[in-house]
């Protein structure tokens, strides 16, 4: 098999044979919503972090019953699974505010299936000295916290270990990433987004092994050269690679993202230059940001900008799940700025799972043909 | 009406001209509106620092540093009443600038309002970062398209210590973004006395959210929740005076507003502001009145310590963490549950109702949970029906009151 083969099934299972293993080892298994949760404090106490992703979810009805179909499909999905006991498996859920529906998965959650350890950080939704306090403290509480919960002792040194050890991960994905700004990259969008969605759900060192290997394979790699126009994805929670099938499947080439299950999940490193907490401190509140984050605009834009200029990027895809207001929101500048940009925009709202495919599909061929005129 | 391009004068005139145009039975506090849309429209005309803020917010802060504040929500609702469906046009610019149709519509109404440009911009926005994520992501997007200066205070999850500590910095914040942008200062002196009319108001609504226990309740639950925003001003102090007098006159005779009160309800949710006489159909219907609200039962504290800035601060901080919505729905199941339990409780309610908004997702995604938790612990039913507080057209008012009839008839009555 090579590493993407092995990838990509890793990606394919929300129980998959990596954390299996793990759990007929004695691990314990922490389940987390969001990007703004540091991983390292898990991982330093010696548990698996597991990023909640209800990979192949295509109906909520029981779900439904506890949250409105006036909630996003993403967060019912997951408390989808959770009722029906697919995530039996986790010793614990961390979630935070990171918009309404998320914080109240937490709550349905809570009352409605339980988990032997539950948390709930409150992140801040600015980014300067102040609110940065308030998340060091968050996250201290949260580090005691599971030290208490799970027996662990979690120690400057174990956090600086976990530190080095996602760092490199970044480094290993961003060097994959920036593969795609090649005119004839050698992995698709949605080969990207397996890739990724492996590392979420595996023991990380195994994650850096692999992905490893994966760079040494990918320069043997055919390159994808048979598209009609390289495309950049942006807006909310996206983890569905079949989403990026179909892109790929109508002409076009996803080669960049500004996605927390994306390129905002491994862009920037955590400083290790002073104390651990501090570092993740800073290092998770000022990475690329989501729409919940109130004054960074510019950030966004500059984001943006930089990948659609870095990524050769012909026009952009806008998608959020139906009901989220934050996406909602933020599609009226994103808006404005492609328009300044003079960039083509798709946008799409859509439910977690893959429905009106074959609409979808005519859209992106819309936009596609937008671009070939513009190449005329 | 047709000469008030600008909203901010047309309010000024509905206010000062046009009173009798919204239900007088329910308790809007016009006068004091009257007072502080002319006060907007009065720095308008002389081309004085005008702010936005959200509710939930400090008036006391923008009447101290004498920076008259449009609090977008109350604007929203006010254009909701305009014969001309105002509110539709505004939101249906918002939706087709690419803002999504579930977005609340009452920020919607706003960014609609000033893309159309007939709500001049402000010099400042700032606005808490809660309750909900259309609240959240609203005030940026507006400020950025506008091109003003906007701060966001940080409203953390929680209500203890560390978090009042943390927002009475942001409010501290806050003023300093103000005073660098507006040019004008905040005093002590003027704050206090701000905070004194504050607190004599903020006091007078919690005696009087005491007899509303009552049965019969004495007064209909405020619709305006006018102390959001003009606690600090001497007429608010003057209004909730005169509610408190009379309730407590009607108390000690017994009676309330009603003929006859059969039904005893808490409203848990945003009332519908596109159908103002909801409330009243359900008092002549089935003798049905509203004794707990979420925006009109304001059970903010009193600012106990005003001897200083920062005490004030602090006091700020507790308001703006316990304000209506806010309280609720800013936080974890248990912030509702505190509120609900006591609410339905202490004022003897009968059955809950959730209007739900379509913008309220926080809401929608707890309403089984809350409605289960109030049949356990409470043994009172809820009804739960899908509405839109300000846009009549997404669920129409004659759906609402059918279901809220099926309800009565089948539960209640």
């Amino acid at each position: 098999m090579t590493a993407l083969e092995e990838l990509v099934e890793l990606a394919e299972a929300p129980y998959n044979g990596a954390v299996k293993e793990w759990k007929e080892k004695g691990g314990k298994v922490v389940g987390f919503t969001c990007a703004y949760i540091p991983e390292e404090i898990l991982h330093a106490g010696g548990i698996l972090p597991y990023r909640l992703s209800p990979t192949g979810c295509t109906e909520t009805t029981e779900a439904d019953a506890h949250m409105s179909h006036f909630n996003c499909t993403f967060a019912r999905c997951c408390l989808q699974l959770a009722l029906k006991g697919d995530y039996d498996f986790l010793d614990g859920v961390v979630m935070m505010n990171s918009c309404d529906h998320i914080r109240r998965l937490y709550d349905n959650w809570k009352y409605a299936v339980g988990s032997p350890y539950m948390y709930f950080l409150s992140v801040p939704h600015r980014v300067d000295e102040g609110p940065e306090g308030w998340y060091k403290d968050e996250i201290t509480y949260f580090k005691e916290s599971v030290e208490g919960a799970f027996g662990v002792n979690i120690t400057e040194e174990t956090l600086n270990s976990s530190i080095r050890a996602y760092n490199k991960t970044r480094a290993l994905l961003r060097k994959l990433y920036e593969l795609g700004e090649r005119d004839k990259p050698p992995l698709k969008g949605s080969e990207m987004m397996n890739v990724l969605l492996a590392g979420l759900r595996m023991p990380r060192e195994d994650y850096n092994q692999l992905l490893e290997r994966l760079l040494s394979e990918v320069e043997k790699k055919e390159d994808v050269s048979d598209y009609q126009g390289r495309l950049m994805i942006m807006g909310g929670a996206c983890d569905n690679p079949d989403f990026l099938h179909l892109i790929e499947d109508a002409g076009g080439l996803v080669v960049a993202d500004t996605l927390c299950f994306g390129s905002r999940y491994f862009w920037s490193a955590v400083e290790t230059e002073g104390d651990a907490m501090t570092g993740l401190a800073k290092g998770y509140l000022n990475r690329p940001s989501c729409s919940r984050m109130t004054e960074s605009q510019d950030e966004r834009r500059d984001f943006a900008r930089q990948m659609i200029e870095r990524f050769k990027v012909d026009g952009v895809i806008y998608q959020r799940m139906k009901w989220c207001d934050l996406w909602g929101g933020e599609a009226f500048y994103v808006g404005e700025r492609m328009k300044e940009m003079d960039l083509p925009l798709l946008v799409l709202e859509r439910e977690y799972w893959l429905s009106g495919s074959e609409q979808l599909k005519t859209r992106v061929q819309a936009l596609l043909e937008v671009i070939a005129g513009r190449r005329r | 009406m047709a000469e008030h391009k600008n909203l901010l004068t047309l309010m000024d005139f509905i206010f000062t001209e046009q009173m009798d145009s919204l239900p007088a039975e329910y308790e809007w506090g016009l006068a004091v509106q009257a007072k502080y849309w002319g006060r907007i429209a009065e720095a308008w005309r002389k081309g004085e620092p005008i702010n936005w803020n959200s509710f939930a917010g400090t008036p006391e802060i923008f009447l101290a540093m004498d920076i008259p504040s449009i609090m977008q929500e109350a604007l929203s609702v006010a254009v909701c009443s305009l014969p001309d469906k105002s509110n539709e046009r505004y939101i249906d610019i918002a939706q087709e600038n690419l803002v999504a149709d579930h977005v609340c519509s009452t920020q919607k109404i706003m960014i609609g309002a000033a893309i159309s440009g007939d709500l001049p911009p402000p010099t400042t926005i700032v606005h808490p970062a809660q309750p909900c994520d259309s609240t959240v992501v609203t005030y940026p997007i507006i400020s950025e398209y506008l091109g003003v200066p906007h701060f966001s205070l940080d409203i953390p999850t929680w209500k203890d210590e560390r978090a009042i500590q943390y927002v009475a910095d942001e409010i501290e914040r806050m003023v300093a973004f103000l005073e660098e942008h507006t040019g004008k200062k905040l005093e002590y002196e003027r704050l206090r006395t701000v905070m004194e009319y504050s607190n004599a108001a903020h006091d007078y609504n919690l005696k009087m959210n005491e007899l509303t226990k009552m049965v019969p309740c004495p007064i209909r639950q405020l619709m305006g929740a006018v102390l959001m925003s003009a606690a600090g001003t001497p007429e608010c102090v003057e209004f909730y005076k005169s509610l408190y007098e009379r309730a407590k006159s009607r108390v000690e005779q017994g009676r309330g507003p009603l003929p006859q009160e059969k039904v005893r309800l808490a409203w848990f949710s945003t009332w519908l502001a596109h159908d103002l006489e909801l409330l009243r159909w359900l008092e002549d219907e089935f003798g049905a009145i509203v004794v707990n609200t979420l925006l009109g039962t304001d059970t903010t504290p009193l600012a106990e310590d005003i001897s200083s800035t920062r005490k004030i601060m602090e006091a700020l901080a507790r308001k703006l963490l316990n304000a209506p919505m806010a309280r609720e729905c800013w936080g974890t199941l248990e912030h509702w549950f505190d509120y609900a339990i006591p609410a339905c409780r202490d004022w003897k309610v009968d059955a809950a109702i959730l209007t739900l908004h379509i913008g309220c997702k926080n809401m929608w995604a707890v309403s089984k949970l809350l409605k289960d938790k109030l049949a356990d612990e409470v043994g009172i039913p809820t009804m739960v029906v899908e509405a839109d507080f300000c846009d009549g057209r997404v669920f129409s008012s004659d759906g609402v009151r059918a279901q809220l009839s099926d309800f009565f008839n089948t539960m209640l009555v």
